[in-house]
């Protein structure tokens, strides 16, 4: 399975639905996405977005950029388990245009850099 | 590479490390992670079929060698650490935003008074950092100006730190602020937790552990969690380490 590293995150409304249904996708290598909590750095408390960074299957990046495709894979994938897809192709277009996603290469310090120039750090939502 | 490593083994590596496989054999509880300079033991995928075969491969899983099986792996494709080489020594780093590995296991796979010791490299911390947790209980956590324990409650009150076989002040309530005192920044060191309860841990992780502890060490050499030992036992761990690192106690 080929891999490239990027860092991605989602707004906080749009992550939970984003990460179950990558969940379906690969129970494995897509469980536990997005769980990392963003907050953003003039105004820190709420969480505003979750984040994953690191390699991830190219096949799912392109699914990420392509509403349709991703709505395809998807329903065909709850299908596969005899699930219903409950979403609609604008829904998933609405979730997909709350992700933002960085071509990370110096792999260590990036995600954190990219991160502030995006106005958010690492938040504490978790605890 | 890896080949030239396993083999590159100094004879008093190989036999401290037969010596400790031996304490495990004789039913010391815990694991020990492979040499993460011997890549037949790493593995990019969780599942263990797709070997690591260069610095900067991911990890996702890592066997252990104590013999008691717990592998340690980690499913999600974005948050498995790296192979990293620095310094002369093999190691995993994490991105600091999601990356860990981890066990999965039933308590009672870590003994009620347990010992750890592992390398470990800190660049510079950025706030406070965690080695190895379960389940919001922890050890090997550091951070300057912090007042709070290295150490969950989990520890018996006769419990230390070492860094290089030296002892961190504080005993059982040893803090994150003079454990980061102890540890040199930018150096290879032997941290050791001495004396830790651990009877209620069924899992152990090594990373990411929650956005206030942001980037843990490098994880270098053979990290290892043993039953409460001997002290010629832990000197014979603690050198073994060290000498990995080219590090003379």
């Amino acid at each position: 399975m080929n891999e490239s590293i990027r860092t991605i995150f989602f707004s906080a409304a749009a992550a939970e639905a984003v990460r179950e249904i990558s969940s379906v996708l690969d129970k494995d290598a897509l469980s536990g996405l997005f769980v990392t909590p963003l907050e953003a750095t003039a105004a820190p408390g709420p969480i505003s977005h979750y984040v994953s960074s690191g390699p991830l299957p190219d096949w799912y990046i392109s699914l990420l950029t392509a509403p349709e495709d991703f709505y395809d894979a998807s329903k065909a994938a709850y299908e596969a388990e005899g699930r219903a897809f409950q979403y609609t192709l604008a829904q998933i277009g609405v979730l997909l245009s709350q992700c933002e996603m960085h071509d990370g290469t110096a792999f260590e310090e990036t995600p954190h850099a990219w991160l502030a120039q995006r106005g958010l750090q690492l938040g504490v939502g978790l605890l | 590479m890896q080949i030239g490593v396993s083999l590159g083994l100094s004879v008093s590596s190989t036999s401290a490390l037969s010596r400790i496989l031996a304490i495990y054999a004789s039913g010391a509880k815990g694991l020990m992670m492979p040499d993460f300079g011997d890549f037949s033991k790493l593995f990019q995928n969780s599942a263990g079929t797709t070997p690591v075969t260069a610095v900067d491969d991911f990890v996702g899983r890592a066997l252990d060698i104590s013999g008691n099986g717990l592998n340690l792996f980690r499913a999600t494709s974005s948050a498995r650490p790296q192979l990293k080489y620095d310094d002369g020594v093999y190691n995993l780093t994490c991105d600091g935003i999601d990356d860990g590995l981890g066990i999965a296991a039933s308590a009672g796979v870590f003994a009620a008074a347990s010992a750890a010791f592992a390398l470990v490299k800190t660049d510079g911390l950025i706030g406070e950092t965690i080695c190895f947790s379960y389940a919001g209980e922890y050890f090997g956590s550091f951070g300057g100006g912090n007042s709070s324990a290295a150490a969950s409650n989990l520890c018996g009150s006769n419990s230390y730190y070492a860094v290089n076989g030296v002892v961190v002040p504080g005993g059982g309530t040893t803090t994150r602020a003079q454990l980061a005192a102890a540890i040199p920044v930018g150096q290879w060191c032997v941290v050791e937790a001495r004396n830790l309860n651990m009877s209620a841990w069924a899992s152990l992780t090594f990373g990411y552990f929650s956005a206030l502890y942001p980037k843990p060490p490098k994880l270098g050499a053979s990290p290892i969690v043993i039953s409460e030992t001997t002290e010629d036992n832990a000197t014979l761990i603690r050198r073994y380490l060290a000498q990995k690192a080219g590090i003379t106690l």
